[in-house]
């Protein structure tokens, strides 16, 4: 059931009337788990057409964020916001998504079954009544609410004109922290992201170091990954993934001479684990040493 | 006065034996033909006559009729020219009739009285050899297809003339019978080694997997990363076909014209690479005559769509009866046309339209709702019919320079080993591939002990897997145990398994 709130209501959300959101909505429009803002927040952004190291970025901190009971919240785009969200939602988390259009409808069309998940064991917010299509100016406006939602803004990917820097700048006026993930100085994805990094010590702002370092902003440890426990050769995997960070199943049976086979099948229980991600052929590490 | 012959048209890709009358009567002079024949043979009769004249016979000057029985199947093909020229000849007398009656005949005529060669000879002597007709005359270019057949004397013979000679004892021919062993000695080596890809050493072992259990798989990854010259490769590591495989897969190759007229025998199997232009009935076959299309010409072989989200949706649409059925079914005027579609599919895909997105040395030009469009072509229902998903990285120079290790020799032998067993597991049921197996099959032959069952129960939730996914993981691990020799599918068959599982695109 979509509800209505008004402003001044009983349920409209008590973070849109932080006087740091200059321009609350009126009215919106909420489906869902209520009691989700009321939980500790975090907002995940970046591009939607994102490399495949944004995609692994996202998922992990969406499956951190689950395991430390962190909400997740975001813009239910195609890239990084949505893989943000289906991580965290499959891994037993909770989700919230904003959207520019209402409520009713879907996009992009490809998420329409993650939007049904997080109607039903999340939470949907738009200012937009039912029906209301989403327009090129829907999306900047909705990011305003992301940031006012939530207590820290993440920013995993951003080309040099994404809309995921409107979403930084939005988060600086709003006084929310701000933490930016960083990327190859070669890569087009994390050109907008790598140009917040001077903004770094001049405010709320802070890079992303580590996926488990944007935790110590909610005062929560994501319960941490054993390496004790891992087999032999389940470590010299893990090594040689660690080593590069990123790297082809193809490369780590040449360094660790293992079969491709044997490589793939502990690959796919370190995925299992937790201790890799993948995409795009390539392995990467989910967590630095 | 009547006469009698045989011959034979072609019905969809299976011979059918008719026979020709020919009457020749008193009346004002003319050339009737019947027997639902369609153009191409009513066009006959204006190719016999000058044909006959130019061989220094006289063209009757009667009411001629000719009846291609039964009467309720359409005739088609110029290969009648022949049967219809000897059967004005028989009418009229020239020829003793008790010896034609051992023979059918085939040919196009040209007007000087020569024979041309004709598509379709392997069917239609198959179908008269069934008929009991032991000696067939052929265009000299078609004798050594039409001796592929058991227990035929076949005859080639190059002019009208000299057919007569031979009918009335005056020319003396050795006749051409079955001798497989020339195709013998080129066996399949074509050239191509796995041993020639660098650097997919992951890929390799992937292609083994799915040859060995017939699954279908999608390559994706950037240009230039070898996914074609993988794929070429793959026919050279299936097992040999046997005899009623190459003469079937022969037939359809027959009746399209496409065998090779030195060595008119399809003793390879076939790797079939369409464009992605291709229409639906380029695909699986079409047209008021039905033909076969690629489907049918990749029967047991490999049929290999390079860059499939460009294919028309229709196109893939197509693929989809087949690859459940292993049959393509036209429906024609009433009647049904069934081609043989057994084959293993490959399929390739760039992540974008430019083919670059995701990888680290290239920057992609593709905008987010381009890669968007072309990844959503990748994930229609052809899709769940592929078992299988690997995708291959863009290779350094080292790389490429890397001696490869896995060579095609390894690979049949492992993809041969895995095929026994599973000849052995399904020998009473109706299938012989992993990839075919249903439900219960699946309970009864790919059983998982505890631990792997709780490795498959974790990867579900863990790495976002669909239901439908779960069945082919467990297909593929029975095939990779299969490889491994063992009877039961251990952990690390599971998680190979798993690796090689549908991907959410990023």
């Amino acid at each position: 059931m979509i509800k209505e709130y008004k402003k001044g209501e009983a349920g409209y959300p008590e973070q849109f009337l932080d006087p740091a959101l200059s321009d609350p909505p009126d009215k919106v429009y909420l489906e869902g788990n209520l009691d989700l803002l009321n939980t500790p927040i975090l907002a995940v952004v970046g591009s939607r057409k994102c490399s495949p190291y944004g995609g692994a970025i996202s998922r992990e901190i969406g499956e951190q964020a689950a395991n430390a009971g962190i909400t997740v919240v975001s813009g239910l785009a195609a890239g990084i916001d949505s893989s943000a969200q289906r991580a965290c939602l499959h891994h037993g988390g909770n989700v919230i998504a904003v959207l520019g259009n209402g409520l009713d409808l879907c996009y992009p069309a490809e998420n329409r079954r993650l939007m049904e998940e997080i109607r039903e064991q999340g939470l949907l917010i738009s200012e937009y009544p039912p029906a209301f299509p989403a327009r090129k100016w829907t999306f900047p406006a909705r990011n305003r609410l992301i940031t006012a939602l939530s207590s820290v803004v993440t920013i995993v990917e951003a080309s040099f004109h994404s809309g995921a820097l409107k979403t930084a700048e939005f988060a600086i006026d709003q006084g929310r922290t701000l933490l930016v993930v960083p990327g190859n100085i070669t890569s087009r994805c994390s050109v907008g992201t790598n140009r917040l990094l001077p903004y770094i010590g001049g405010g709320d702002v802070y890079p992303v170091c580590s996926v488990s370092d944007i935790f110590q902003f909610f005062d929560r440890r994501p319960t941490q990954k054993n390496r004790a426990k891992l087999g032999g050769d389940e470590k010299k995997i893990l090594d040689a993934v660690t080593a590069s960070g990123e790297i082809m199943v193809e490369r780590i049976s040449a360094v660790t001479g293992f079969s491709p086979q044997y490589v793939n099948s502990l690959v796919t229980i370190l995925e299992m684990k937790g201790f890799v991600n993948t995409g795009m052929g390539r392995v990467f590490a989910a967590e630095t040493e | 006065m009547l006469s009698k012959l045989n011959t034979a048209v072609v019905q969809g890709i299976q011979g059918q034996a008719v026979t020709l009358e020919t009457d020749i009567a008193f009346g004002l002079p003319s050339v009737t033909i019947v027997g639902l024949a369609d153009k191409s043979v009513r066009e006959a009769r204006d190719r016999i006559r000058p044909a006959l004249i130019n061989s220094g016979y006289s063209f009757p000057a009667y009411r001629i009729t000719m009846n291609i029985s039964p009467a309720d199947v359409t005739k088609h093909g110029s290969h009648l020219d022949l049967p219809m020229a000897i059967g004005i000849l028989l009418s009229c007398e020239e020829l003793e009739p008790s010896v034609s009656a051992r023979f059918a005949f085939f040919g196009e005529l040209s007007l000087d009285g020569s024979l041309k060669p004709v598509t379709g000879i392997l069917p239609m002597v198959r179908a008269v050899r069934q008929k009991g007709i032991r000696r067939v005359i052929v265009p000299m270019e078609n004798a050594q297809e039409a001796s592929l057949v058991d227990g035929v004397e076949v005859y080639g013979i190059s002019c009208i003339r000299r057919i007569v000679d031979f009918l009335q004892g005056e020319l003396c021919l050795k006749p051409l019978t079955r001798d497989l062993s020339r195709y013998e000695e080129t066996r399949e080596d074509d050239g191509m080694d796995f041993l020639d890809v660098r650097g997919q050493e992951a890929a390799k072992r992937a292609l083994t997997v799915a040859v060995a259990g017939g699954h279908g798989i999608l390559m994706t990854g950037s240009p230039a990363t070898g996914k074609t010259m993988l794929a070429e490769r793959v026919p050279g590591i299936l097992p040999p076909m046997d005899l009623e495989e190459k003469l079937g897969l022969t037939e359809i190759y027959s009746i399209c014209g496409m065998l090779d007229r030195r060595r008119p025998f399809m003793h390879c199997r076939p790797f079939r690479r369409p464009h992605s232009s291709l229409s639906r009935a380029g695909m699986i076959g079409g047209g008021a005559e039905p033909r076969p299309g690629e489907v049918p010409f990749a029967d047991h072989g490999v049929l290999f769509l390079d860059e499939m989200p460009e294919f028309p949706t229709a196109t893939l649409e197509s693929l989809r009866l087949p690859l459940e059925e292993r049959t393509v079914r036209l429906i024609r005027r009433g009647r049904t046309f069934e081609f043989p579609a057994d084959f293993l599919l490959i399929a390739a895909a760039n992540p974008c339209p430019c083919g670059y997105y995701g990888d680290p040395d290239h920057e992609c030009k593709c905008s987010a709702a381009d890669i968007r469009r072309y990844q959503k072509r990748l994930s229609g229902p052809l899709l769940s019919r592929i078992d299988m998903q690997i995708h291959l990285p863009s290779l350094t120079y080292d790389q490429v320079m890397e001696e490869g290790r896995l060579d095609s020799r390894a690979m049949r032998e492992m993809v041969a080993r895995a095929r026994d067993a599973q000849t052995k597991r399904f020998r009473s049921t109706g299938i012989r591939l992993n990839c075919r197996m249903d439900g219960k099959m699946l309970r009864k032959w790919a059983r998982l002990d505890s631990d792997s069952e709780l490795i498959l129960r974790d990867a579900y939730e863990k790495l976002n897997m669909d239901p439908r996914m779960l069945d082919k993981t467990v297909k593929v691990a029975r095939t990779i145990a299969d490889i491994d020799g063992s009877g039961k599918i251990r952990m690390d068959h599971l998680t190979e398994a798993l690796a090689y599982r549908r991907k959410e695109s990023i």
